[in-house]
């Protein structure tokens, strides 16, 4: 399977048939998530989105942080957890 | 010149086809350029190496410093959670906990090293925690959850390497949202500095990240209070010698009452 994370964000997406009653357009589903990246400390932030949004591989973000393969898939396994509860607490549907 | 997200394009040129991928991915184009900044800086921060220098590095604005505090009596004194009426027995001693740092040689210093040396080799593959996020491992030991244990093998690492120091594992606790940490950490201590959300474990020690200029230190009533302070870097060129004294310079711990100097050993000098 392609290496570009895309994938993976599929966990965090609350399913449709959910009691969330609310739905969002991607702008303001960007304003939930903006609001996500704010809880973040900078170093989960840059590599959640050196991969979510620069598609970096697994093996580019061990290299550009320091980082062994397994930290960089906890902190992300981490983070798309968190980013699950937040979209679902703020009543995101996509 | 900002960097198109590339999933959106991917997406985009597979023809699009999952409305929910193409949804989420659209989200993204609308990340606030403060937080792709942070990707850059951080970038920048890893690549360089460390130039030993003696430049000075106050005025840096970009530093960032990591503050992990134990303050069972301040905690008591703010009566923060009801903490007050759980009072630690004086002459009953109680296991330290399995922290993060604490002053050298102690067992929680030796404890957290032998963790990161069994982390730093296990599962570097990273199947394991593949494994794992597909079957879902979900354990019911709490304390496990607290150390980003995700497999049997890691927690029984982790309660061998407590119960060879003797120390407890924390039990529990809470993440404090950043309007809730700043309702709760009032007066001079934290001013002008910022602070992301953070972590209040259950004997009322907690850690933070944040980045803030230091200028000035509250008083806090308490009996015993052990305070580390981890400085990560100042700036892209590191933190030296002259830079730390002039941080601890600037921390006036005689607000500090009865301070007990504790068991100094390694290269660590009492002042």
């Amino acid at each position: 399977m392609e290496d570009n994370g895309i994938v993976e964000m599929d966990e965090c997406i609350p399913d449709r048939q959910s009691e969330v009653e609310n739905v969002w357009e991607a702008k303001e589903i960007g304003i939930v998530l903006n609001r996500f990246l704010n809880t973040l400390d900078d170093k989960s932030c840059a590599v959640f989105l050196a991969r979510y949004y620069y598609s970096y591989s697994i093996d580019e973000l061990a290299k550009q942080y320091l980082l062994s393969s397994r930290q960089v898939k906890y902190i992300l396994s981490k983070m798309r957890n968190k980013l699950r509860i937040y979209l679902e607490k703020e009543g995101v549907t996509v | 010149m900002r960097e198109t997200p590339r999933g959106y394009a991917k997406i985009e040129a597979a023809g699009g086809e999952d409305e929910r991928y193409l949804r989420l991915c659209e989200a993204f184009q609308y990340v606030d350029d403060v937080f792709l900044d942070i990707v850059e800086r951080e970038k920048g921060v890893r690549r360089r190496e460390v130039k030993k220098s003696v430049k000075r590095i106050w005025g840096a604005v970009a530093a960032c410093i990591c503050v992990l505090i134990v303050l069972p009596a301040a905690a008591m004194a703010y009566n923060w959670f009801g903490l007050k009426e759980l009072l630690l027995p004086k002459k009953e001693k109680t296991p330290d906990a399995f922290s993060l740092s604490a002053y050298q040689e102690s067992p929680a210093y030796q404890a957290a090293a032998e963790w990161k040396v069994f982390l730093a080799g296990y599962d570097m593959d990273g199947r394991i925690l593949s494994e794992a996020e597909k079957t879902g491992f979900v354990t019911e030991n709490e304390s496990w959850k607290l150390y980003g244990v995700y497999s049997r093998e890691m927690g029984e690492r982790l309660g061998e390497i407590a119960d060879k120091y003797e120390l407890r594992l924390h039990t529990g606790g809470r993440t404090i949202e950043q309007d809730t940490w700043e309702s709760l950490v009032t007066g001079s201590f934290l001013a002008g500095g910022s602070t992301k959300n953070g972590f209040l474990y259950e004997d009322s020690s907690f850690s933070f990240a944040g980045s803030m200029e230091i200028a000035g230190y509250g008083k806090a009533d308490f009996d015993a209070c052990f305070v580390a302070v981890n400085v990560l870097a100042g700036s892209d060129e590191g933190m030296t010698e002259e830079g730390l004294q002039e941080l601890a310079d600037r921390i006036d711990f005689r607000v500090l009452k009865e301070v007990q100097t504790p068991d100094m050993r390694g290269d660590s000098e009492v002042e």
